[in-house]
């Protein structure tokens, strides 16, 4: 307990240890708000809801801070139907206890459902609508109107009550004691109800039993009704139309038993007539799907093999396309050629004497390497050009390659002798040994003369010097060319004997004429 | 014999959930310690009027 001055605890003294004021009076209240919730409480364990609202709503008017004893009372509120009043003590629980309130839960579970919000708003409006058919007189429809209600919230106690009334003012009094009983079993000792329940057996009492007084035997315990039907008196329990299962014997063994036979006899059933069935018509679906699948596969695979061949014919069709291809670029290359010769034959036509203009797109023809794919006629045209300009061409490349020469320039020399000798015929030409003699020595000299840094750039000019001047001295022997190819040979070996002897020591080169390292 | 029109007068409407709030500002929140302390108080005023005259 806390002073209601200052906040602080309280001790067994009448007097706040904290503050001084006096809290003997104080503590009194408080204890006489407890007790009368504990007496709410143990009503409320009872069903007697009516009593435990009475004692909580007085607990509380003693002290409104007993949290407890507010809570209980929304409780009970709801639990007889009246929400609005259960989420008002709430809500000023929670208000007045912000922390560790059982309010605040109640609060949350109640609104978290919006269907059950909504019927419950429902069900009030209904109520209130019926309320004012029956002040207006149309008790029908108030009844129809208070059987809503009771559907969207089966625990409103007013409502059942009201409706009671009416079945009991038309009456109905079979009805009226079917919801009087609903009424109890919602709040044993509501007044209301009670007092509703005398009427019922007062009025369904025959006039004898009044009048001899048995009325008083038949309490609430017997729950039986009896009425007048015309001239017939019928006694049955209340709200029986249907006996209560409450009113049958027990008899809970015999019930299992049955329970448990009705069991086995529904899975032998299932077991000896759904299973089988079950069972055969999942094989006969994985059957058929087997087949499908089966079918699917067969298809793929003819599907696939069919795809395997027209690869393989893709692929043989691809390769002559290529071979054609090679074929065509080779003879595209043939065109190039084709186009030089072409070139050749039109300076000819334009002018036959200006033979350096076509000795220069002769020299672009690359024979040897189209004379495989040629055409016919384009071998005819060559060899016909060829035979035309042989001699010519023979004479002026010797001319230029031998002025070449002369002035020292051996490349062009190299070059123009080269094509020189290539045209030229070593039975028929009279040229052919000075062409290769001066050739050999275009070699030579362009390595001799070479600075010492340049001559690795020529290092193979003395071989292929030392072969040309070898054939001038094997084919044209009594010549002067012949003689001085010899000499120039003497010389070459010197030099590579010499140029050995640097590289490696102890060597001696063997510079004389006519051995072995003469050779082609 | 229970009258009808009689026992109608005891079934008044109910509030509905939009007015509850309406309903919780309008409510005496005066419990019996509270008019126990204001009696408290008084007693204490008066006692100090008559000490001071």
């Amino acid at each position: 307990m806390y002073c209601y001055n200052c906040g602080a605890k309280l001790t067994k003294s009448d007097k706040c240890p904290n503050c001084g004021a006096g809290v003997g009076k104080y503590k009194k209240i408080s204890y006489a708000s407890n007790c009368l919730y504990n007496e709410g409480l143990s009503k409320a364990g009872v069903r007697d809801l009516s009593g435990a609202a009475e004692c909580l709503r007085a607990s509380i008017r003693l002290n409104k801070y007993n949290i407890d004893a507010r809570n209980l009372y929304g409780l009970v509120c709801y639990e007889t139907g009246e929400v609005v009043e259960a989420l008002s003590q709430w809500v000023i629980s929670s208000n007045l206890q912000p922390k560790n309130n059982a309010a605040s839960r109640y609060i949350k579970e109640v609104q978290s459902s919006q269907n059950r919000l909504q019927a419950l708003e429902q069900s009030i409006k209904k109520y209130n609508r019926a309320l004012e058919y029956c002040r207006q007189g149309s008790l029908d429809l108030a009844v129809i109107q208070l059987r809503k209600v009771l559907q969207l919230n089966p625990k409103y106690l007013r409502a059942r009550q009201l409706l009671s009334l009416l079945y009991i003012n038309s009456g109905d009094y079979r009805n009226a004691g079917k919801e009087l009983k609903r009424c109890k079993k919602i709040d044993l000792n509501n007044t209301t109800t009670l007092r509703y329940i005398a009427e019922v057996e007062e009025q369904t009492l025959p006039e004898n039993l009044e009048k001899s007084g048995k009325t008083e035997e038949l309490t609430d315990d017997t729950n039986v009704i009896k009425y007048r039907d015309g001239n017939e008196t019928i006694i049955q329990p209340a709200g029986a139309v249907n006996p209560p299962v409450s009113q049958t014997t027990s008899n809970l063994p015999s019930t299992l038993l049955n329970i448990g036979i009705g069991l086995l006899v529904g899975a032998a059933i299932v077991g000896f007539f759904v299973l089988p069935a079950q069972v055969q018509k999942v094989r006969t679906d994985s059957e058929n799907q087997l087949k499908i699948v089966g079918e699917q596969s067969d298809a793929k695979t003819a599907t696939i093999s069919e795809q395997t061949q027209q690869i393989d014919d893709l692929t043989s069709q691809n390769e002559e396309l290529q071979s054609q291809v090679d074929t065509y670029k080779a003879s595209a290359e043939s065109l190039t050629d084709d186009d030089s010769l072409f070139r050749a034959v039109n300076a000819y036509l334009t002018d036959s004497t200006d033979i350096g203009a076509i000795a220069d797109e002769f020299s672009k023809i690359n024979y040897s390497d189209v004379e495989k794919s040629a055409s016919t006629e384009y071998k005819n045209l060559y060899t016909t050009l060829l035979g035309i300009l042989q001699s010519r061409l023979v004479e002026y490349y010797y001319n230029t390659g031998y002025t070449a020469y002369e002035g020292a320039d051996y490349i062009t020399s190299i070059q123009d002798l080269t094509l020189a000798l290539g045209y030229a015929d070593k039975d028929n030409d009279s040229n052919y040994a000075a062409i290769e003699y001066y050739l050999a020595d275009s070699y030579y000299l362009q390595y001799r003369d070479a600075d010492a840094s340049a001559k690795s750039q020529y290092s193979d000019n003395l071989s292929t010097a030392q072969r040309y001047f070898n054939a001038v001295r094997n084919d044209f022997g009594d010549s002067y060319l012949a003689r001085d190819a010899a000499t120039k040979l003497q010389e070459i070996s010197l030099i590579k004997s010499q140029t050995s002897s640097d590289e490696s020591t102890g060597s001696n080169a063997d510079g004389t004429a006519g051995t072995a390292d003469l050779q082609d | 014999m229970i009258n009808f029109e009689e026992e109608l007068k005891n079934f008044h409407p109910s509030i509905e959930i939009g007015q509850s709030e309406d309903a919780i500002y309008q409510k005496d929140f005066t419990d019996f310690t509270d008019v126990i302390l204001n009696l408290m108080k008084q007693e204490g005023r008066d006692g100090q009027k008559n000490n001071s005259r």
